[in-house]
């Protein structure tokens, strides 16, 4: 059941004129697979995602579900479910009526409506909060009906939409686990939008990075962490972000960018060093420390164990391997070989 | 808190005055003979034993409440159907909500004389169209053209229905659609049921309206007729009072209004809260 | 007392002033109230014009409603809140309630100092507003009802104008001739005032006591003759319009746009007929069973009751001019009344043979035979009820003449009582 959008185009009309929220996008996602969409906020996630439920018109391209092309299908008949950001419950429906809205508009048998939907509140653990009124559920438990909603039809994809930003970051963690294990245990297709690329590196079998409506890069975490095939792609993931500088600061000819993740920068005595700098300033985030060294008219970070490093002052080398080092043209963004 | 009760003031001393008080007295009114041109005369309960053996107040009371009957749900749903088909974001709805507010706004005087002409039985344009010459002639064709000249003039329950109506986020009509909900279903599952509280608000108080918005049709259009179908208790007190000057049994018949509307109101209350349908 | 009666005024008229010693204000000028559509009224501007005009004439507000009940809310209105006009003008059907409750200063009081001589008037109308044998009002008019008709339809119909003395039978045939497509031959309107003078023609009578009476006596022969043969007009011969044609226009506007080849009316229908072009148009007497009979249609001035006696006695003398022959004589020429005072009625002022209708005479002809209906204080409420009886007995199917006169008695009953107890 795969999910498979080809050459995806959607503009809209404002005051300033037409805007390309889309350009282009086309995006497989293979049966049983989690795709996680990352970009910024504008990148056109959001739009892409309600293109594949149905509550877009495209303007150009096509959508196909399973095998089915389902670009000009209601949403209702896409065999979707959607978790919205707000998560949307019908706020006049007990959680038990909230889970069984799609069954009952589908016409499905009582008996089973009921058995199904003890199942889905099962599954998210939301079994005692049946009978509850929406309003009067935590955040937390809000999520998990939006989850139980969408996951009681067995639909042939999940399309879910920031579903994690309205918890706080404990809860955040937990349920990004729990929505893990749900989809692989249920093996279904699923698209991913979150702006937060945590999330988008822990929980997707593939990333896909959306920058101004097209797609940057798609490919598992670690390929799309290791060999970023742009400058965007580099300086989006990882945290903090690629360093990227100029190549004449290591005193090479031509117009490339440099690229080389703070984790995988050493600080060495400065006649080993590839590039010399001034610390500027230094934030220890728990065991590790970043720190900030001025290299002309660059700020380079550096991520580094804590206990590695003395009393950090002054003028410092920095070192790193010529496997860490990435390239990419100055003017088109893309990694150069 | 104490500078929003100073900011009442104005208003709760004009409403003491020009409604509390006169209500007071006419509740003193209601068990004396008065004219109006002379004292009136205490008479205990004299006033409300006539009542009770006063045929034409019962038919009144029976118009009054046959014209409820028909009148409120006609203006309910149609101010809920012009609601909902207005709320639309289109050029003709935007065209659309002004014309439902309309009628509205024209002076009842006009908007009866309007309807005068209408319903005239040989040369107004309805009885051209669909051959009603009889409306305003038989009992009951008067009672529904009344009810019926009612329905266009919904413009507050409309503005508030659309109100309510665009109050529900449009999420919630997504996640609908992406549930597979037809139009019918978003409809009779979620529109109407969020809407139900404040609907059921509007036609308590269009109960109450009904109660007395029909004088001005039946004063003009119908003048109480025929066979007095159309005197609505309104009308009734009117004349009671200005036309045979009797104030204080005119005030009986106001009280016994109130009551009445008391009543309704109690029960339709009980009703919503039963239903949980106050917000 | 006194505070319930503002605390009342208050529940009225919203924030009456309760200032004051009497129904009417100290100060300002004095007001007179009339009812009536434009062209009726404008002739009570005119006489109030020349009254400031006189030698010792002062300013007069005219206050002009355009109907008459709205004219009655306002008068009782502005007594309860102690703020009545010092001069209205009532009819003698409605002025009863008024007088039983204390509201009226009997003219009789004003008589000799405003010099009237009551002798130079016709009785009837002085008769009429004469109540607990005093003149309560002074009577402006004495108008009967007459048969109004269209020449130019009657000569399309080969039809010549009415003659006095002629017949029920008569009229039936006349109307039976004139009813043609659109046109109705007869317009009269189901109410006692129209069925009176044809009971009273017919030899019976409408009540068992013009004075005191006590119940509606049309269940006598010659009454319900009398009912039977109007109401025969209109479902037998089917001479009358329709109640769907009445309710789409009234009588006067059928009659004015030559859809009624002749209707009943009073003097009051001769303003407006006379500006209507091209309508060719007179009078007749009523016609006659066993005998002439006419029914009073009258109006007086009445001063309101408990005012400033200054001011009472400026406003009576406004009374005696508007009724004194200069008064009379604008009124006459106005069109709307026939002058309750009788040289003014058989002068040129009233019989100017430059106007229509072509035969004002009829009007003074009528008058020897003309009677009143009972003065008393229910009297407007049970002719409302008599209006919506007579209304079925036109034009209800199955309801007969006598469903109609049994009503009539049991309907009625309770007011005749309330009225006989004050």
């Amino acid at each position: 059941m795969t999910l498979r959008l080809r050459d995806v185009s959607k503009r809209f009309q404002t005051r300033a004129g037409e805007v390309k929220v889309l350009d282009g996008v086309s995006l497989e996602v293979p049966q049983g697979r989690m795709t996680v969409v990352v970009g910024p906020s504008g990148s056109g996630k959001t739009t892409l995602l309600r293109c594949v439920a149905g509550l877009e018109e495209l303007d150009g391209g096509s959508v196909e579900v399973a095998g089915r092309d389902v670009t000009s299908l209601d949403p209702g008949e896409r065999d979707v479910a959607m978790v919205f950001q707000d998560y949307a419950l019908y706020p006049h429906l007990s959680v038990r009526a909230n889970i069984a809205f799609g069954l009952r508009a589908r016409k499905v048998a009582r008996d089973q409506i009921d058995a199904k939907v003890e199942q889905a509140a099962s599954m998210v653990g939301l079994d005692a909060q049946l009978d509850r009124s929406p309003d009067r559920l935590s955040g937390g438990e809000r999520q998990r009906v939006a989850l139980a909603r969408a996951l009681v039809r067995r639909p042939a994809a999940f399309l879910l939409d920031e579903p994690l930003s309205n918890l706080d970051a404990e809860l955040r963690t937990q349920t990004r686990s729990q929505i893990r294990s749900l989809q692989r245990s249920l093996d279904t297709t699923t698209i991913y939008v979150t702006h937060d690329q945590v999330e988008a590196m822990t929980m997707g079998d593939s990333v896909a990075v959306l920058r101004a409506g097209r797609v940057e890069q798609v490919g598992p975490p670690m390929e799309l962490y290791e060999r970023p095939s742009t400058a965007f792609v580099a300086g989006f993931l990882g945290s903090p972000p690629m360093n990227l500088f100029p190549s004449r600061l290591l005193g090479r000819d031509g117009d490339q960018l440099c690229g080389v993740r703070p984790e995988r920068v050493d600080l060495v005595a400065t006649d080993d060093a590839r590039l010399h700098g001034e610390i500027a300033a230094v934030e220890p985030i728990g065991g590790e420390v970043i720190v900030h060294v001025r290299v002309g008219d660059c700020t380079l970070l550096v991520r580094r164990d804590l206990r590695g490093v003395g009393h950090l002052d002054g003028t410092v080398g920095l070192g790193f391997g010529d496997d860490d080092l990435h390239r990419f043209s100055a003017s088109s963004g893309q990694r150069l070989p | 808190m104490k500078k929003t009760g100073l900011l009442a003031l104005p208003f709760v001393v004009g409403l003491a005055a020009l409604v509390g008080l006169p209500a007071v007295a006419a509740l003193g009114l209601a068990f004396t003979e008065f004219s109006g041109v002379e004292g009136p005369r205490f008479t205990g309960s004299a006033n409300v034993s006539r009542l009770v053996a006063d045929t034409a107040f019962w038919r009144s009371l029976g118009n009054t409440l046959i014209y409820i009957v028909l009148a409120v749900p006609l203006r309910m749903v149609a101010a809920l159907g012009a609601a909902l088909l207005l709320n639309r974001r289109s050029r003709t709805a935007s065209a659309g909500r002004p014309l439902a507010y309309l009628p509205t706004v024209v002076p009842d005087v006009a908007y009866a004389l309007l309807w005068l002409w209408l319903l005239n039985p040989l040369y107004g344009p309805l009885a051209a169209i669909f051959g009603t010459a009889d409306l305003l002639v038989d009992p009951w064709g008067a009672r529904v053209s009344l009810a019926l000249l009612s329905v266009f003039q919904i413009g507050e329950a409309f503005v508030v229905a659309l109100a309510v109506r665009r109050s529900i986020p449009p999420h919630l009509y997504e996640a609908a659609a992406v549930d597979g909900a037809g139009p019918w279903f978003a409809l009779s599952r979620l529109t109407l049921p969020l809407m139900t509280p404040v609907l059921g608000l509007l036609t308590l108080r269009d109960v109450i309206l009904s109660l007395q918005v029909n004088f001005v049709p039946a004063f003009l259009l119908t003048d109480g007729g025929p066979r007095y179908a159309t005197t609505y208790l309104p009308l009734y007190v009117y004349r009671t009072a200005f036309r045979y000057f009797r104030l204080g049994y005119a005030s009986t018949i106001a009280l016994t209004m109130f009551i009445i509307t008391a009543v309704i109101v109690l029960v339709q209350y009980r009703l919503a809260r039963r239903w949980r349908l106050t917000p | 007392m006194r505070a319930a009666r503002c605390l009342a005024a208050l529940a009225l008229v919203g924030a009456a002033a309760c200032s004051g010693t009497g129904a009417s204000p100290t100060e300002g000028p004095l007001r007179l109230q009339v009812a009536g559509e434009p062209e009726e009224t404008k002739v009570y501007g005119a006489i109030v014009e020349a009254f400031r005009r006189s030698p010792d004439g002062f300013e007069i507000d005219l206050v002009e409603v355009p109907e008459k009940d709205e004219h009655l809310a306002k008068l009782t209105t502005s007594f309860a809140g102690g703020d009545a006009p010092e001069i209205f003008l009532i009819n003698y059907r409605e002025y009863a309630q008024f007088v039983v409750r204390g509201a009226i200063e009997p003219y009789e009081g004003f008589l000799e100092t405003n010099g009237v001589e009551l002798d130079a008037y016709f009785p009837q109308p002085l008769e009429a507003f004469t109540f607990d044998g005093r003149l309560q009002c002074m009577p402006q008019n004495i108008s009967s009802l007459v048969v109004y008709f269209n020449e130019k339809l009657f000569r399309q119909a080969g039809l010549d104008p009415p003659q006095p003395g002629w017949t029920w039978e008569d009229l039936r045939q006349t109307a039976r001739t004139l009813t043609k497509g659109e046109v109705d031959g007869l317009g009269i309107e189901p109410s006692i005032i129209r069925l009176a003078p044809f009971v009273w023609s017919n030899g019976g009578e409408i009540v068992d006591d013009p004075d005191t009476p006590s119940r509606f006596t049309l269940d006598d022969p010659a009454a319900r003759e009398a009912l039977e043969y109007i109401v025969s007009l209109v479902r037998d011969d089917k001479v009358v319009p329709s109640e769907q044609e009445i309710t789409a226009q009234d009588l006067e506007t059928r009659f004015v746009t030559g859809k009624l080849g002749m209707f009943l009316s009073s003097r009051r229908d001769t303003p407006v007929l006379r500006e209507v072009l091209g309508l060719e148009w007179d009078v007749a007497a009523l016609p006659v069973a066993e005998e002439p009979a006419g029914i009073l249609h009258s109006d007086a001035y009445c001063l309101a009751a408990g005012g400033d006696a200054e001011r009472t006695a400026q406003a009576a003398r406004f009374i005696a001019f508007a009724t004194g022959r200069q008064g009379q004589t604008i009124a006459a020429l106005g069109g709307r009344t026939v002058p309750s005072l009788r040289e003014v009625a058989r002068s040129g002022a009233f019989l100017d043979p430059t106007q229509s209708p072509a035969h004002p005479e009829v009007f003074l002809q009528g008058i020897p035979a003309i009677r009143r209906t009972p003065v008393i204080a229910t009297w407007p409420e049970i002719e409302d009820l008599a209006e919506e009886i007579l209304t079925r007995a036109f034009y209800e199917e199955g309801y007969t003449i006598d469903d109609a006169i049994a009503a009539l008695e049991a309907e009625t009953q309770p007011l005749f009582e309330e009225a006989a107890e004050r």
